[in-house]
């Protein structure tokens, strides 16, 4: 199957209307965050391009490791032979990497584990329909310790929204490290929406990373619904760079003595809007969790954090913290905050911490008065403050800034 | 007399023995201490004796003074005069020390039907027993136990302790976590209320190291819950050169 | 010397001075009154002020609509322009619905069914003098420990000077008298029921009503511009401090009645006041509605200090009747260097939405937000505030301590906005949670918006219970567990009452202490 053959001409893509309200999500459940979606109105609606005509390998980043790209939306088989030796080999040690789009196995509710009182469901109709055709809901299955597994997501130039869907499944016993690229073609309109099932079974573990290198044009919603199991281990590991609008949003169900370790760093310049969004319930004793998130913002740019630890009754022990620093450039630049918590057992040690501020003038002349000229100093705070936002994260994920 | 009589305790989360038949009598003045390795259950004794909700008394009683302790809650046999010096004081934010001590004070005062002590008349005794204590006069302003060092905190229990003058008392490793200073200036502590010779002391501790400064009266050493030696200072001494498991064995 | 050591930031020192026998102590030690509280504890018993009073009332027929608006300014005999800015406003009100992104919703209140207006009817043609105000009123406020009449209220301070407070009372919808008016007028300062400034200082109300809350702010604050029937007003002229605490006590009385209370404060240039309210009322079975607005207007320099003990009646422990506290207070800091800072108590209501704001106008303006909530039984608060930073070098500190016990729910909202000409701003914001047992709520929620690059904004928040450990600890030196829960509760809002005026941080101790009994172990 080419990537040709999987892309309709919009006379004859059943699913392409003009009404892209339907996949908007309820102005109801909007009211709760803190950017506003009015980028994806604007979305350009035209039909998506045919990505045969282009060089996806010319895009794609330089990768160790398993390579699975997804372009459009779509598996890329033949695309290059990328993910050929991958699907075929199992060399990765991944009990599958499936892919293909049962229709029969549709659940929708499925990607949001606690369907009704969910702020967080995913954006519009993900599943439903893709303005392409069918979309790919490429399932990753662990039940042993894995190599390493990289997902290059492909923003084609045009159309939206584009529907992305992944399951992502680690087992009692399994150990992934999926760390997933979103890249696009230059100037690059289109509006990809994606969509994660995670689950992580007691005893596996799973780091997750998100690094987000769009076109400044695209725009992105990345929508995820987490299980985790009693003594899961989940990380999740977001860099945020490109896309006009960005935003991470994630609701993650926690059972007891889980380890969980959200871990986000921004770096928004004018025109841009980065957010994300969590929200945390624990819902069994002793679970440990840490939210933390840098923000670098600049130029007219829009950082988002924001976070809600739910602890219900029965999660007595619960220890969770959860931060996030932001270092504004300039008067222009942004910062929307909203670390929240929501408790209702007593034996808990929750804290949440923000703050907000320019370059430190202490340190800047600390190290002017070591003769360092003003834009050393500020590039090297700068980096630094980056840097500590980046310290705790897989290798791979400080080479992909 | 504090008389403790073949008690038996256990950790009321998990129903696990930890004393398993502590016979001891202490008499107003004198001075026992209880050595034993770690995990022998010394604590455990001083957290019953005070009357910590987390053991359950199996078997055995103790009486004070003829009171049967174990009826009573934790606060009745403080204000009955038993003063428990933690090992790990807790932190009260907010609550200053004088205010703490004062309130402490006044609550065992109106159990003997004495007047409250005034603000004046208190801050003078605190004042003169902290300057025994080598503890300048800003640690009135404090938060109790909040931000003190190791040193502080045994000094606070060694100021409550001086203060309560309680009949008997109990040291629960009161000398962890101290320079040698500081451990000189908490055996003095002890040391003058021993003097008023109404007061017993149990000293519960690991090391010989603070009998040097407090001579005990009787040594007991500690172990699998229960004692199972009693003698003079020869025993730690005894302790000091052949270790636990030499005494023990012998 | 008298003002001058009582009065500015010399109060708080004195405050635990006075607590701890001043001339006996000396001066360099600070005592505060966890002891008082303790002594009272057992004195006192559940709600102490659910007391009724038999009063001859008149009150109007239960139901909102035009006529009631007229009715209520044609018995305050207003001016034209009032009833019409009424009226404006009821309109207004029928368009907007009630408000439900708070966390605790409610069964909507029916507004027909209350009554808008209740005086007592011995109050119809005003008192002259204190000597005519009916004395079962004024048995009442000595029920409520108000130093109604003008006396000593430190009595038993050894040596100290004579500290007066001046109260205006108010009695459902009424202002039952002010006390102190004289001295006050000598000095410039104008406080009276808001009533009487409409008809005496005219175009004060006409320009400051309405300027910090508009009308249409929110459902609440329109519908109590609609039919607000009394409060407090409060002027200091230029240049002057305000020569006594300013205080006025609430108390809903009639059942079936709402309380529509309007304050408004204005310091002029480089002037200071220091307000303190108090609210009570008695048991009911049905939910009664409170809605008042707050204004403060701060000119250049003017410092405002606005103290609230809120103990409305809370509701029995299964949650029946009680009052619904929805408050709009803002003050605005209108001109440079004017301070606003806001210091409550809240323990009672069964529900209150409530969230004194500070607009930060003038450059280096300063506002301030003290807190302590306690919620028990199935109380539930919903309480927080607003800092609108908008002038150079505006500085902001925000110190919330909820305290949740048994069912209630406790939640702390806040808004710190830094806008981009608010250059070289700071916040500093603080939120404890303390739970007491496992069926309690405590949530938070911050929203913080930057908009430049010089400003610093710093948010901590933070949980905890009171430990075994702590309990234990207390015991072991003799104290009783509800005595040890009143001292490390206090110990957890110290950093807020201490910035209460002095009887007030008394109080506020001992109704924390009150409020918790029973509900530990």
């Amino acid at each position: 199957m080419t990537m040709a053959e999987t892309l309709l001409p919009a006379a004859e893509n059943p699913f392409l209307d003009n009404d892209l309200a339907r996949y908007l999500p309820a102005p109801k459940a909007e009211t709760w965050r803190m950017s506003t979606v009015r980028p994806l109105k604007e979305a350009e609606t035209a039909e998506i391009d045919r990505l045969q005509d282009i060089d996806i390998e010319r895009i794609l980043p330089v990768l160790q490791g398993d390579v699975l790209v997804m372009a459009g939306g779509k598996v890329t088989a033949g695309m290059g032979g990328v993910n050929e030796g991958l699907a075929a080999s199992k060399t990765g040690g991944y009990a599958g990497v499936s892919y293909g789009y049962e229709a029969d196995k549709r659940r929708r509710g499925e990607l949001t584990p606690d369907k009704g009182t969910l702020p967080l469901a995913p954006l519009g109709q993900v599943a439903d329909a893709w303005r392409g055709g069918e979309p790919d809901r490429v399932r990753v299955f662990c039940d042993k310790k894995c190599q390493l597994l990289h997902v290059v997501h492909v923003l084609p130039k045009r159309g939206a929204p584009i529907s992305d869907l992944l399951d992502i499944e680690v087992a009692d016993g399994g150990e992934l490290t999926l760390i997933e690229h979103f890249v696009g073609l230059a100037d690059s309109t289109a509006w990809m929406n994606a969509a994660r099932h995670v689950r992580v079974a007691t005893g596996g573990k799973l780091t997750h990373g998100v690094v987000q290198n769009l076109p400044f044009t695209a725009l992105l919603t990345l929508t995820q619904g987490v299980m985790m199991a009693d003594s899961a281990d989940y990380s999740l590991q977001i860099i945020q760079n490109g896309a006009c609008f960005a935003r991470v949003e994630s609701d993650i169900v926690c059972g007891a003595e889980v380890a969980l370790d959200l871990q986000a760093v921004q770096h928004v310049k004018t025109g841009q809007t980065h957010d994300v969004t969590t929200r945390v319930r624990f819902n069994g004793p002793a679970p440990r969790a840490s939210v933390t998130q840098r923000n670098l913002v600049e130029g007219g740019g829009l950082s988002v954090f924001q976070g809600k630890y739910h602890v219900a009754q029965a999660a007595q022990k619960t220890d969770a913290y959860m931060r996030c620093e932001n270092l504004l450039l300039d008067d222009r630049a942004v910062v929307n905050q909203k670390p929240e918590l929501e408790i209702y057992a007593d034996d808990v040690k929750c804290s949440h911490g923000a703050s907000t501020g320019g370059l430190s003038d202490e340190q800047l002349f600390y190290l002017k008065a070591r003769g360092l000229p003003e834009e050393v100093a500020r590039g090297l705070l700068v980096e630094a403050f980056m840097a500590a936002g980046r310290e705790r994260m897989h290798d791979l994920m400080k080479e992909a800034t | 007399m504090l008389d403790i009589k073949e008690l038996y305790a256990e950790l009321a989360e998990d129903n696990k023995a930890i004393l398993k038949g502590v016979s001891l009598a202490i008499k107003p003045g004198e001075v026992h201490a209880v050595m034993g390795p770690n995990g022998a259950g010394k604590s455990t004794l001083g957290y019953v004796l005070a009357g910590r909700e987390d053991y359950t008394v199996t078997t055995g009683n103790v009486t004070m003074d003829g009171q049967d302790l174990l009826e009573m809650d934790a606060d009745a046999r403080a204000r009955a005069g038993l003063f428990l010096a933690f090992q790990y004081p807790v932190e009260l934010p907010g609550v200053n020390v004088a205010s703490f001590l004062r309130t402490c004070l006044n609550a065992k005062r109106a159990e003997n039907g004495e007047e409250p002590m005034n603000a004046a008349v208190f801050l003078k005794l605190a004042r003169a027993e902290m300057a025994t204590l080598g503890m300048s006069d800003n640690f009135l302003q404090r938060f109790v136990n909040v931000g003190f060092s190791g040193g502080e905190k045994k000094r606070l229990e060694m100021l409550q302790m001086a203060l309560l003058a309680p009949k008997y008392a109990i040291l629960d490793e009161t000398d962890s976590g101290l320079d040698i200073d500081a451990l000189r200036i908490v055996a003095e502590g002890v040391n003058r209320v021993r003097e008023k010779g109404t007061t017993g002391f149990l000293i519960i501790t690991h090391y010989q190291r603070l009998l040097d400064y407090i001579k005990p009266d009787f040594v007991h050493v500690f172990a699998d819950g229960k004692i199972v030696k009693s003698g003079g200072m020869e025993i730690a001494e005894a302790l000091e050169k052949e270790g636990y498991s030499g005494v023990v064995a012998a | 010397m008298r003002f001058g050591l009582f009065y500015g930031k010399d109060l708080i020192t004195l405050h635990a001075l006075w607590l701890f026998d001043f001339y006996l102590c000396g001066n360099d030690f600070f005592m505060p009154a966890e002891q008082e509280t303790l002594d009272q504890i057992d004195a006192l018993g559940g709600y102490k002020y659910g007391f009724e009073t038999t009063i001859e009332s008149d009150v109007a027929p239960a139901g909102l609509n035009a006529d009631v608006v007229r009715m209520i300014s044609a018995k305050k005999e207003e001016p034209e322009w009032l009833l019409d800015w009424r009226l404006k406003a009821l309109e207004r009100f029928e368009a907007m619905t009630m408000p439900t992104w708070q966390k605790p919703g409610i069964t909507p209140i029916d507004l027909q069914k209350i009554s808008y207006f209740s005086a007592p009817k011995s109050m119809k043609d005003g008192p002259k003098s204190l000597d005519e105000v009916d004395p079962e009123l004024l048995r009442t406020y000595e029920k409520l420990g108000i130093p109604l009449h003008e006396r000593e209220i430190l009595a038993g301070v050894v040596g100290a000077s004579e500290r007066k407070i001046a109260v205006d009372a108010v009695f459902d919808s009424v202002s039952v008298a002010t006390t102190f008016r004289e001295e006050l007028a000598r000095a410039g300062v104008i406080f009276c029921p808001i009533s009487e400034a409409v008809k005496n200082h005219p175009e004060l109300v006409k320009k400051y009503l309405g300027s910090v809350v508009p009308v249409t702010d929110n459902y609440f604050s329109a519908l109590n511009s609609a039919v607000f029937t009394d409060g407090s007003f409060v002027y200091i002229p230029e240049g002057v401090r305000c020569p006594m605490e300013l205080s006025t006590y609430f108390r809903i009385n009639e059942r079936n009645t709402g309380q529509f209370e309007r304050t408004l404060i204005i310091a002029e240039k480089g002037s200071y006041v220091s307000y303190l309210e108090g609210c009570t009322a008695p048991m009911r079975d049905e939910n009664q509605l409170h809605a008042a607005v707050v204004e403060l207007v701060a000119h250049e320099d003017a410092e405002i200090k606005y103290s609230t003990v809120q103990n409305w009646y809370p509701g029995d422990k299964d949650g029946k009747g009680g009052i619904f506290n929805f408050v709009t207070k803002r003050g605005l800091c209108a001109g440079a260097r004017s301070k606003i800072s806001w210091t409550q108590v809240e323990t009672g209501s069964a529900i209150t939405w409530k969230y004194p704001s500070c607009i930060l106008k003038g450059d280096d303006s300063v506002g301030e937000f003290y807190s302590v909530a306690l919620t028990r039984a199935k109380q539930m608060a919903d309480t927080g505030t607003k800092m609108i930073h908008l002038g150079k070098r505006t500085k902001s500190v925000i110190i919330s301590k909820g305290i949740s016990a048994e069912r209630g729910d406790n939640m702390y909202r806040g808004l710190v906005k830094i806008q981009p000409e608010a250059k070289g701003s700071r916040n500093y914001t603080q939120c404890d949670s303390l739970l007491i047992g496992d069926q309690c709520g405590a949530h938070t929620i911050p929203y913080i918006q930057v908009k430049n690059a010089s400003s610093t904004v710093e948010h901590e928040a933070t949980t905890s219970k009171i430990s075994d450990d702590q309990l234990f600890y207390c015991a072991q030196r003799g104290l009783e567990e509800q005595d040890a829960v009143a001292m490390i509760v206090n110990g957890f809002a110290k950093e807020v009452l201490q910035h209460l005026p002095m009887e007030f941080a008394v109080e506020a101790q001992k109704l924390l202490g009150i409020s918790l009994e029973g509900s530990v172990g």
